[in-house]
């Protein structure tokens, strides 16, 4: 080595120790879900129970694959709210493909998976390419993406959409619903890839200080604007499954979710200010949430007044984050 | 010569400047604040845009500036801000080191975690940076094994050039002078080094050559004993030259 001059300096090798500490960041809200659970089965016979439990597991395997993305961009800290537009949009354009087009399903899924994809990299592009804020790049998408998801919602008439592409959301494997085992096999597979993955490394090395990450090498407008398609493409993948789940073009279908995700991705360990955050941390911040409404169904909580919890859930943990993660 | 640079200039940052560093040679750049030194060390790193100019890098002109094309040159940087460019602050070391050589230490793209452990302690024991376990957070350690860290960091890469911001700024004098060792023995086995610092004392006993500049402009070039710290100043601060 070419280098080798210093070594006079200290010949010597010390022992290191190599152990990791334990840190596994969603333990919290795994510990919190859990009290909620325990909670709630003391004080209701109904929620404890195989169907209950199973239902919200299905409820929450479709938002799901949507924070996949939406948590990506999270921990290279930028935010993507047009989550909620792109997953009304991407059912209601294929399904309208399908209706009034008679597109088969499979290339109408196509089709309107790659619509999503070519927004996101697009909003990634205008991103990265004009520095711009993606909180506010993405309101202005957000209401966008929503107002041609509402033109598909008129031109559709209330119809339902076609048996073939209602039965996507009821595919079964071994008697479970198949989003919900892909949920649990992409848990898995990220819990593993984001900490041993150079690719998923990097979204955290950009995410905790971008200006470093770039002395570097790390091409961070590149990884940006595909993970904003990524993200697009999560959210539409995820909306077409729950169209199909509804069955008609529903206005209201996805109103909110990106405050959803975003609760359950800071609730999972995901930082506003970026370098943190894990798809099983924020999977189980959705089965918090979710467990939340639950059981204010069970109880016979007033819809509006979920809304409300959900308002200050957030306020909560955005506080929390900014507590633990804000530099000075 | 291995590196020249030639009319490299950017209206109102920088008028048009160029230098050049031959075979093992250790140059310096001095100058006071607002001279233009930073916005010299950033452009020849592609951190800042120029407006024209041409870098020869080993007989070949370099087209793309950006780090990840210098990188694969072998040409490595050192920013003068640790905190703000430099290290994450809150990874492991271990990532630190990692970063820059992420492609050679894993396997169709997962990080092989013996080899990154290995190659990681392996510049802790060169530089003794003081460290219990090699996943301490860098914020952590004091000023010299942060910089002796960073240096870690483009060292592993086997860097043929190192542009050096402030190489020992803010650090305790043995941290320093370990540092100064290792410079003058790098360059000795063929590492070229452009040093931009407004420490003179330390770019004396460093450089074989030292450029001055003063308002965005190179106004001097001192080579060996001419290198004094009164002609250096009635450079870098006269009203005349």
């Amino acid at each position: 080595m070419k280098t080798g001059s210093i070594t006079t300096t200290s010949s010597m090798s010390k022992s290191i120790s190599r152990k990791r500490s334990f840190n596994f960041s969603s333990l919290t809200i795994i510990f919190i879900t859990f009290a909620l659970f325990a909670i709630l089965s003391f004080t209701s016979d109904t929620f404890l129970t195989q169907r209950n439990i199973y239902s919200i597991l299905y409820g929450v395997s479709f938002q799901f694959i949507a924070i996949i993305g939406f948590t990506f961009l999270m921990i290279m800290g930028e935010i993507d709210l047009s989550v909620g537009s792109v997953y009304a949009f991407s059912g209601m354009f294929m399904g309208y493909l399908m209706v009034r087009l008679n597109t088969p399903l499979l290339p109408a899924m196509g089709i309107s998976l790659l619509a999503c994809g070519l927004m996101g990299l697009f909003t990634g592009f205008i991103i990265v390419r004009f520095k711009l804020n993606s909180m506010m790049v993405t309101i202005a998408t957000m209401t966008l993406i929503r107002g041609l998801a509402s033109n598909f919602v008129n031109g559709m008439y209330g119809a339902t959409y076609p048996p073939e592409m209602r039965h996507l959301s009821k595919v079964e494997v071994g008697g479970f619903y198949l989003t919900i085992i892909v949920m649990i096999v992409l848990v898995v597979v990220f819990e593993i890839l984001l900490k041993r993955s150079a690719v998923f490394k990097r979204l955290y090395f950009v995410g905790e200080n971008r200006q470093t990450a770039r002395i570097y090498g790390i091409k961070s407008d590149r990884i940006k604007m595909t993970m904003f398609a990524i993200s697009a493409l999560c959210a539409a993948i995820g909306g077409i499954l729950i169209s199909a789940r509804v069955t008609y073009a529903d206005a209201s279908l996805g109103l909110g979710l990106e405050f959803q995700l975003l609760t359950a991705a800071v609730l999972g360990g995901a930082s506003l200010y970026g370098g943190k955050g894990s798809i099983l941390g924020s999977c189980i911040g959705l089965i918090f949430l979710a467990t939340i409404l639950n059981g204010m169904v069970i109880f016979n909580i007033e819809p509006l007044l979920q809304q409300l919890i959900i308002g200050v859930i957030l306020i909560v943990s955005v506080f929390i984050d900014t507590r633990l993660n804000k530099v000075n | 010569m291995i590196y020249k640079v030639e009319g490299l200039a950017k209206k109102n940052a920088l008028n048009p400047i160029g230098f050049e560093l031959r075979e093992g040679e250790v140059i310096g750049f001095f100058g006071l604040e607002g001279s233009g030194l930073i916005t010299v060390s950033q452009m020849i790193y592609g951190l800042e845009g120029k407006d024209t100019g041409e870098i020869t890098f080993k007989d070949e002109k370099l087209t793309k500036l950006s780090p990840p094309e210098l990188m694969k040159k072998k040409i490595l940087y050192l920013n003068n801000n640790r905190k703000k460019a430099g290290l994450l602050m809150d990874s492991g070391t271990a990532d630190n080191m990692m970063m820059p050589k992420m492609d050679d230490l894993s396997t169709l793209t997962i990080l092989r975690r013996n080899a990154i452990a290995d190659y990681t302690e392996k510049y802790i024991n060169l530089f003794s940076i003081v460290i219990s376990n090699i996943f301490d957070k860098p914020k952590n350690l004091s000023g010299g094994n942060q910089q002796k860290l960073m240096i870690s960091m483009c060292i592993g890469t086997n860097p043929e050039l190192m542009i050096v911001n402030e190489p020992t700024r803010g650090i305790d004098v043995g941290a320093k002078s370990e540092i100064h060792k290792f410079i003058l023995g790098a360059a000795e086995h063929g590492t070229g080094f452009i040093i931009f610092s407004s420490d003179l004392p330390e770019l004396m006993g460093l450089c074989d050559r030292i450029y001055i500049m003063k308002n965005k402009s190179i106004v001097g070039e001192l080579d060996g004993d001419q290198i004094n710290e009164e002609t250096v100043f009635a450079l870098a601060a006269g009203s005349t030259s």
